[in-house]
């Protein structure tokens, strides 16, 4: 994936059996801290240390706003939810912005490990995300023990731009 | 392009898995994005999958 300047970002579950709430996100935030290939080499805050943005080869052009502050802005809105004075929809939609605002640097592949132990909000965030990515170079990820794990694969009513397949032996395996 | 792997014909193995998300990889790579939820139970290699 980095041969071919694609951004991958990896979200693990922590060993607890429950979840705080967007944790799988804020995990794949900071995976992209972690892996010093996807870092950059001049750090734009003031603080110094290793930074999201700016670490894709090939795709430093000077067209592109390097959207500076997007990783700590985007753990202060997964932190905000549930806040007062904001709908639902409002706290998804400025979710969905964040994340766009980070893929308009290129290609972002955004793994999910383990759904089935993911919080209501982080699964209801990823069935938003679901309705804004046709058109938009972020490919969401997850992984589940079953369909069931994400409502728009739920009941075999697959929506447009929700897939699911079956990590099966190398061996025919059924569907549904 | 079909919404789900198997969707019309519900036979598929690994192949075609890999065959799809490597369609969807291109796919990102030219712009189009989706979500595609990979399942299986523990150990069967999910990971190895996306890997």
């Amino acid at each position: 994936m980095r041969a071919a300047a694609v951004r991958l970002l990896v979200g693990r579950a922590p060993p607890i059996d429950v979840l705080p709430t967007f944790s799988l996100f804020q995990s794949a935030i900071n995976s992209a801290r972690e892996d010093p290939l996807l870092q950059s080499d001049t750090d734009p805050r003031p603080s110094g240390g290793p930074t999201l943005l700016g670490f894709i080869p090939g795709l430093d052009r000077l067209d592109f706003q390097t959207p500076i502050g997007l990783e700590s802005r985007l753990h202060d809105l997964l932190n905000s939810a549930g806040g007062e004075g904001r709908s639902r929809d409002e706290f998804l939609t400025d979710l969905v912005e964040r994340f766009l605002e980070l893929v308009r640097l290129g290609p972002t592949v955004l793994v999910l490990e383990d759904l089935h132990h993911a919080d209501p909000s982080l699964l209801a965030a990823i069935e938003f995300f679901v309705q804004e990515l046709r058109n938009r170079p972020l490919w969401i990820l997850p992984t589940a023990r079953s369909p069931d794990s994400l409502g728009c694969v739920r009941y075999g009513k697959v929506r447009r731009g929700c897939w699911y397949v079956p990590a099966a032996p190398s061996r025919p395996s059924r569907l549904i | 392009m079909p919404d789900a792997v198997g969707e019309g014909s519900p036979f598929v193995g690994r192949g075609e898995v890999v065959d799809t998300l490597s369609r969807q990889f291109d796919d990102l790579r030219a712009g189009s994005g989706t979500v595609t939820l990979v399942v299986g139970e523990t150990g069967v290699g999910k990971s190895t999958l996306i890997s």
